[in-house]
């Protein structure tokens, strides 16, 4: 006896626990992309795009928090830091080596106004990774450990 | 020492216990039942794709055990994928997920890791059409949702 269904594709039984294991093989781009697809997609993957900004995830220049302030693009921004919960900002060394001869932006660096800015925005930042420190880091960074209960 | 896997179509499968025990599940139930050869049922894995997974876990059965990698960054490469598991890995899509969902179920950590990355691999530079065309997948947002998601996104644009 036919049902005269169509057949479910199997992407259609792909559960949530699975699309998240998917995610986390995903760059930046591409989980925006993604977040586009459909309905379970949108809900499933908006909190990775989220979750963990790195210099890894958004190895273009796409990345959501860019280094130089930008009032138009940071408004935009506003609503998402709170679900920020990790940032490594590795700064663009390992990028430049494993991109050799393509063009990319060494000179970016994390002004401490701009840091500041950020963490004064992350509530639920646990876990911040610098690898280039400057001494301006170090007041900015004793006042985010006073106001930031989760931070380790 | 042998034992007796069962697909959900009632095929049997008799592999070594130290290829079975790749399996997380398998593992845990054998040490639960203790010494038996009574046949392992699997009844949410058909004997098309056991026959799979067997073979990949037959390929690693000397594989050590995986430990998590200290980073700090849970964002996990794709491109890595060993030759062997890139061409077993060459099926068509309704078996690659397949193959993912029995690596979800009979908790094959490395099985389900190589199936996502291919996934992902497949996904990568794709745009959103693109993704739902080669998945197969229907775009269920109202036209008003999808210009407001559009709009959410725009700060990912390449300025």
């Amino acid at each position: 006896m036919s049902s005269g269904q169509h057949s479910q594709s199997v992407v259609d039984r792909i559960p949530t626990e699975i699309l998240l294991a998917l995610g986390q093989f995903l760059d930046g781009p591409s989980l925006v992309d993604c977040l586009q697809v459909c309905r379970q997609w949108h809900h499933t993957l908006k909190p990775l795009v989220w979750s963990t900004i790195s210099e890894y995830q958004w190895h273009s220049k796409s990345c959501p928090i860019q280094p130089d302030f930008n009032p138009f693009r940071d408004m935009a921004l506003l609503p998402y830091l709170p679900l920020i919960r990790q940032i490594s900002w590795a700064e663009n060394n390992i990028i430049a080596a494993t991109w050799k001869g393509s063009k990319v932006d060494v000179g970016r660096q994390l002004s401490a106004e701009r840091l500041a800015w950020l963490l004064q925005r992350t509530p639920n930042l646990a876990f911040l990774s610098l690898r280039r420190y400057h001494e301006g880091f170090a007041p900015v960074l004793y006042r985010a450990l006073a106001d930031l209960p989760n931070l380790r | 020492m042998t034992v007796i896997l069962v697909s959900s179509d009632n095929q049997d499968f008799k592999v070594d216990k130290e290829v079975a025990e790749r399996s997380i599940l398998i593992k845990n139930m054998l040490e639960d039942v203790g010494e038996s050869d009574s046949p392992i049922p699997l009844p949410n894995v058909t004997s098309a794709v056991l026959t799979k997974v067997i073979e990949y876990c037959e390929h690693h059965r000397n594989d050590p055990v995986q430990v998590p990698e200290e980073t700090d960054d849970p964002r996990k490469r794709s491109n890595d994928i060993e030759e062997w598991d890139m061409k077993f890995m060459q099926v068509d899509q309704e078996m690659l997920f397949e193959i993912i969902l029995a690596a979800n179920y009979l908790d094959i950590k490395p099985l389900l890791d190589v199936g996502c990355k291919t996934v992902a691999n497949i996904i990568k530079g794709k745009t959103p059409e693109e993704i739902r065309k080669a998945f197969n997948i229907v775009n269920d947002f109202t036209p008003e949702e999808e210009a407001q998601i559009k709009k959410e996104n725009e700060w990912a644009e390449d300025r």
